[in-house]
């Protein structure tokens, strides 16, 4: 049986220092990766000077809820042990100043990455961003642009599911918003990105979008537009009011050529009627409006699962790190958490720690272009030792 | 949904490849745009392909996904033609993609050809599955795609055509600029140089320190400089334009002038420094140096006369001053009555010498002339020569030296003198100065004998009086504790006398012994009167006197006297007139002594008046704002005194002569101290007299002016403390502390005559113990007294608490100021000198019995 590093915590001092020194002292170089929810927040100074008083290094984000073997929960937090605390990079706002957000990433993590030279495996660049950071696929591509190869790419958004402002990256000092937490860490295991939306049949052009806003569709307001083909398509009066409840079933998809689709979920309106979604849309986008699938239609979990074996093989008796998309949770419900069972038993993990997710990054394929991504699950066998 | 899928994927591209101008930005961002739709890793673009016989070459211009082949973007690679030349093709040749220099290998590739030039590949490490057809979606973007890069190129070659144009433009803009401003200030300068060298010429003329002027043909002026034109009386040079000499301020000379002018004009010989006189406008002469010289045209013509002249009218006042001057240093150094001689360095020849060096030395000028003073043998002492000639060396001058010379006849004479090296027209010389002192030097040295003869008697007199000094100080404290001795060892028995007297009056007498009794106090009194007189005298000589400063009420003394002397002028019929000034309010000074000093007087004047009057005169001689000088009179018709007898009647020890002594009584001492008392006060004494008729006695005293006294109203007279004391203190208990048996039986019996209760004690161990013992209501103590005296008693009593604040009044014979001091100082709390006047005891035994304590 694996270790067992993944441990779920009420935040107490006590208890987490007792936890700290049972880990330290077979792990004196340890270092944490620790998964708060959102309803949790208050309590990360006690967290951080609990680890500051054993001089363990401490890295992690706040989200909407927590990912357990069994659904979610929104106490206590996640505290996941790594055996040597890895190069860590907490960047607060991405994008004021010179220069643009990428090269402030890419300049961060050049000096590591020319030190760690060039092993057998290389290292994974996990990204945990601020979810209400507006221009993340353009930062991905920066980033590829810069770093190519070198690293191989994963991460998700942090933030609170209400979408407003809320520092949510921290380390055993800081508590930052606006920007990123880069982890460099052991290229040993691989990510694997699933969401199962198929390619819908209708399509549109956003005819005026600005980063993560969509303005105009087919000429006309992104809203007015929406509102119509969802009623045409579905039968579904849409309204301002019922707008977030509705469209988190009904999010588009950025069309690729490889027959794959990007998700993109609206999450607020504007009195103009434009729509903002998690995730940039490219101007004049061909976008096409998808249908939330049903749990594990399209075989999301199976694929998955399949995914990850084929990548990093048996999952059997291992840790899985997951992250949830908040909106496909909130499309699925209940059936969310169904998802969540079943990709715990279907891998055959030991235990699964994680988070909800507010976009996701990474590639459908192993070696694929990175991507940022909405209503996915994200997953990585996790050794920690 | 297969169309629009398409269609949106060209759609994005064709946006793509429309929206960069620039070839690097166009390549990367269409690279962007297909791995992201197509999900392969790594593109890359070459450019520029030239094919070979199975390579072809060209350049890699972009690069994403693969950071080996990244660092080789812009090189020019040589890669199998089969992989960049063809049709659009999805290749899975591993071998052949294993040609490519990149970071790992690649299995599949999309081989995208935009023109026959351009090549994109797509590379990935294992097979990209789509379930459209690659092959063919892009195809349509790639003819985009190679107008776009031809675009992107022409606009780069034409913007670096154009950069390149507008930079030479610049370029030659700038060459053109510059040789412009150079050639505008070339001009500029060749302009500036002729302003700046006619402003330097006029500048030149304008500012010379020296008159110029031009004349034409005819003579008259054509112009001059400023300093020309202010000689000729002008305030500008053009004033004189046209103007002639004959109508300037020198007319007089002018005719001199114009004769120089026409010489030089027709000669063509220019005139140069000359001296010259010329009148000023205001009537002076004053002296020029001028030149004049032929003014000539271009060609060369005479067209006139230039002149210059400088004032040199203050250089010829000097030279005259000079000449003055020598003429005076010249009859200073021949008459002067010191020798001087002057004498060049290098040879040591006399050059000249004065008169005063031939009359001193007893030389001939031709005996000296030409020779040294070696030669001459001036020098007594040779080292004093030496001396000067070290002096001369090092400092260049010598002052007052003091040596001996010889004269011609062989006789020395002592000389002081003084040499300097100086310079006579190029040759250094020494300048001597020799004064004959040797009748002063004699004067002096006899001087010096007597110095030193009177500071030694000096010395001598100085020891003399220092021992005389020691003795008169020693005897001063000897006289001093003598007198203090004296005046305790007098006032003891007189103490024990006029107690006794008391108590015998008071038991009742015969007329006969009254009168006897009478005289026996008269003397004691006399007694204590000179006891009284030659302490008074004695501190005064002493310097140790203090004057009390005291409101002085005239009136007040002047009464006192009357009433104190009132029985005396009744019984001898006298008659009393007092007169005097209006004095000014509050006045300051000694009261006590200003009466003592008045009663001294108006008691002489009954003593020796038989019949008549006796005037009490004060009056005021004069005041300032702080000071008022008043003189006191008394005048009597007594028996008069000669003129001889008055000027010795104010030395101590003197009366008019021994008898009035043994016939009026007194101890010759009184006048004395009153002299000395008014001298002490600011005034002085005396007294006129003619014999028989009368005299009056004088002193004036300067009494200081001060505030207007209060008015205080008189309290009335007390009813006798005697009788108080007998009546109201009655059994008080009375401790009298005396050692001498007799003093302390009449005190015990005068204060038990009052019915007061007496205990004794006999020294200060007795009275400690004593007060200890008993409460008394009041202490009487003497001061001096065996074992323990009465200050330390006093002390020891004053630490119990019982007796903290009882009276302690010291009653003793030692009756100096200092005394009374000490005895406050021990804690007494009044004092008493002997002999103790009974009632002066009463008051003071009422004045503390009655206090609370």
């Amino acid at each position: 049986m694996a270790t067992q590093t993944m441990r779920h915590l009420s935040i107490e001092p006590g208890l987490i220092d007792s936890t700290l020194a049972d880990w330290q002292a077979s792990h004196p170089t340890m270092g944490i990766l620790a998964l708060l929810p959102e309803a949790e927040k208050d309590k990360l100074s006690l967290l951080q000077a609990a680890c500051r008083a054993r001089s363990v290094p401490l890295v992690g984000g706040i989200f909407p809820a927590l990912v357990t073997p069994q659904g979610f929960r929104t106490d206590g937090a996640w505290l996941l042990l790594l055996d040597q605390a890895p190069p860590a990079f907490l960047i607060p706002d991405l994008n004021s100043g010179d220069p643009d957000a990428a090269e402030k990433i890419a300049n961060a993590i050049r000096p590591t990455l020319s030190g760690l030279g060039a092993g057998p495996v290389k290292p994974t660049l996990y990204l945990l961003f601020d979810g209400l950071v507006p221009n993340i696929a353009t930062i991905l591509d920066g980033l590829y642009l810069q770093l190519a190869d070198r690293v191989n790419y994963a991460g998700v958004n942090a933030g609170s599911e209400t979408f407003q402002p809320m520092p949510c990256l921290f380390d055993s000092e800081h508590l930052v918003g606006d920007g990123v937490l880069a982890l460099l860490l052991p290229g040993t295991a691989t990510t694997v990105l699933e969401h199962g939306y198929a390619t819908p049949q209708r399509a549109m052009t956003a005819t005026s979008t600005a980063g993560n806003q969509v303005i105009s569709i087919d000429w006309r307001p992104a809203f007015d537009v929406y509102q119509e083909i969802i009623k045409s398509e579905y039968g579904i009066e849409l309204t301002r009011e019922n707008f977030y409840q509705y469209a988190v079933h009904f999010p588009f998809g950025i069309l690729r050529a490889n027959q794959e689709v990007v998700v993109r979920i609206p999450v607020a309106l504007t009195d103009d009627g434009s729509l903002y979604c998690v995730g940039e849309v490219p101007e004049n986008a061909i976008l096409a409006l998808l249908r939330a699938p049903t749990a594990n239609a399209g075989q999301c979990i199976s694929q998955l699962c399949q995914g990850l074996e084929s990548a990093n093989g048996s999952l059997n008796d291992r840790q899985l790190l997951t992250f949830y998309c908040a909106g496909r949770r909130m499309h699925l419900g209940d059936d969310a958490a169904t998802e969540l069972v079943a990709l715990n038993a279907l891998t055959g993990v030991a235990n699964m720690a994680g988070a909800l997710s507010l976009g996701e990054i990474g590639s459908t394929q192993a070696w694929g272009y990175p991507l940022f991504h909405n209503a996915t699950l994200v997953c990585t066998p996790w050794q920690g030792t | 949904m297969n169309r629009e899928h398409i269609l949106s994927v060209l759609y994005d591209l064709t946006l793509t490849v429309g929206s960069e101008v620039r070839l690097d930005a166009l390549l990367t961002r269409v690279l962007q745009r297909l791995l992201y739709h197509t999900s392969f890793p790594v593109g890359l673009v070459v450019l520029d392909q030239v094919a070979g016989a199975n390579q072809v070459r060209g350049q890699l211009a972009a690069v994403i996904g693969d950071h080996v082949l990244q660092d080789q973007r812009g090189r020019t690679l040589e890669l199998p033609s089969a992989l960049l030349l063809g049709k659009v093709e999805l290749l899975a040749d591993s071998e052949l993609l294993a040609l490519l220099p990149g970071n790992r290998p690649f299995s599949h590739c999309l081989r995208l050809p935009v023109d026959g030039t351009t090549t994109i590949l797509l590379l990935a490490p294992g097979p990209v599955t789509s379930d459209l057809p690659l092959t063919e979606v892009f195809q349509p973007v790639l003819r985009n795609l190679a107008k776009a890069i031809q675009l992107c190129r022409d606009s780069e070659q034409l913007t670096r055509a154009l950069e390149s144009d507008r930079d030479d433009a610049r370029a030659s803009l700038v060459v053109a600029l510059k040789q412009s401003e150079a050639e505008r200030d070339a001009l500029r300068l060749s302009e500036a140089a002729v302003a700046e060298s006619k402003a330097l010429l006029q500048t030149v003329i304008d500012t010379a320190p020296m008159r110029v002027f031009w004349k034409d043909r005819e003579l008259k002026y054509l112009g001059c400089n400023p300093a020309f034109a202010r000689d000729a009386g002008k305030s500008r040079p053009s004033e004189i334009i046209g103007r002639d000499d004959y109508v300037m301020g020198w007319s007089a000379q002018a005719d001199l002038y114009r004769a120089d002018d026409r010489r030089v004009m027709e000669s063509g010989v220019s005139k140069l420094s000359y001296d010259e006189p010329q009148s000023t406008p205001d009537g002076q002469t004053i002296w020029l140096r001028t030149s004049k010289v032929p003014l000539r045209n271009a060609r060369g013509d005479t067209i006139g006369v230039l002149g210059i002249y400088e004032d040199i009218t203050e250089r010829k006042h000097l030279e005259h001053a000079l000449e003055s001057s020598e003429r005076r240093y010249r009859a200073a150094f021949q008459n002067g009555i010191d020798a001087i001689n002057i004498n060049r360095i290098t040879d040591g020849l006399f050059v000249d010498v004065n008169q005063g060096f031939l009359d001193i030395t007893g030389y001939n000028r031709d005996d000296v002339i030409g020779r040294t003073s070696l030669e001459l043998n001036v020098w007594a002492e040779p080292a004093d020569r030496k001396h000067l000639v070290k002096l001369l060396q090092d400092t260049g001058e010598c002052r007052n030296l003091e040596a001996r010379f010889v004269r011609k006849d062989g006789t020395k004479l002592w000389g002081l003198m003084s040499a300097a090296i100086i310079d006579i027209e190029g040759v250094s010389c020494i300048l001597s100065v020799t004064r004959n002192v040797t009748e002063m030097k004699a004067a002096r040295e006899e001087l010096e004998l007597h110095r030193t003869q009177l500071e030694q008697l000096v010395h001598d007199r100085t020891a003399e009086l220092q021992v005389a000094k020691d003795a008169a100080e020693t005897a001063n404290v000897a006289k001093s504790a003598f007198l203090a001795n004296m005046s305790h060892e007098i006032r003891t028995p007189l103490n024990a006398i006029s107690g006794m007297a008391h108590l015998v009056r008071a038991g009742g007498l015969t007329a006969s012994q009254s009168d006897q009794l009478d005289k026996l106090e008269t003397a004691s009194q006399h007694l204590l009167e000179i006891l009284n007189s030659i302490l008074d005298l004695s501190k005064i000589e002493a310097g140790k006197f203090v004057l009390e400063e005291a409101d002085v009420r005239l009136d007040r003394v002047v009464t006192n006297i009357v009433a104190i002397l009132g029985d005396q002028i009744r019984e001898k019929h006298l008659t009393m007139q007092i007169e005097s000034d209006d004095l000014p309010p509050g006045l300051m000074g000694d009261p006590t002594r200003l009466q003592q000093a008045l009663l001294n007087y108006v008691g002489n004047a009954v003593k020796f008046t038989r019949a008549g009057t006796i005037t009490l005169r004060t009056r005021l001689l004069h005041q300032s704002d702080t000071q008022a000088m008043i003189r006191f009179e008394v005048e009597d018709t007594g028996i008069g005194i000669d003129p001889a007898t008055v000027t010795r009647l104010f030395a101590a020890f003197e009366q008019a002569d021994q008898s009035t002594t043994r016939q009026y009584g007194g101890t010759g001492l009184g006048l004395a101290i009153t002299r000395k008392l008014a001298k002490l006060m600011g005034g002085d004494a005396g007294a006129s007299s003619v014999e028989g008729k009368g005299s009056t006695f004088w002193f004036s005293v300067s009494l200081k002016k001060g505030k207007v006294p209060p008015l205080v109203v008189e309290p009335s007279p007390v009813t006798d403390p005697e009788v108080i004391i007998a009546n109201d203190y009655v059994g008080c208990r009375i401790l009298v502390v005396e050692d001498e048996p007799v003093n302390r039986e009449i005190t015990t019996m005068i204060l038990e005559s009052l019915d007061l209760v007496v205990d004794t004690a006999v020294d200060g161990y007795e009275a400690v113990r004593r007060a200890q013992e008993s409460t008394y209501d009041l202490i009487l103590m003497d001061m001096q007294m065996p074992k323990m005296d009465g200050l330390e008693a006093t002390r020891q009593i004053r630490l119990q608490a019982q007796t903290a604040t009882t009276p302690i009044i010291a009653m003793t014979a030692n009756a100096f100021a200092e005394d009374k001091e000490r005895c406050f100082a021990a804690g007494m709390s009044d004092f008493m000198s002997k002999p103790i006047k009974p009632n002066l005891l009463f008051d003071m035994l009422l004045k503390w019995l009655s206090r609370p304590r």
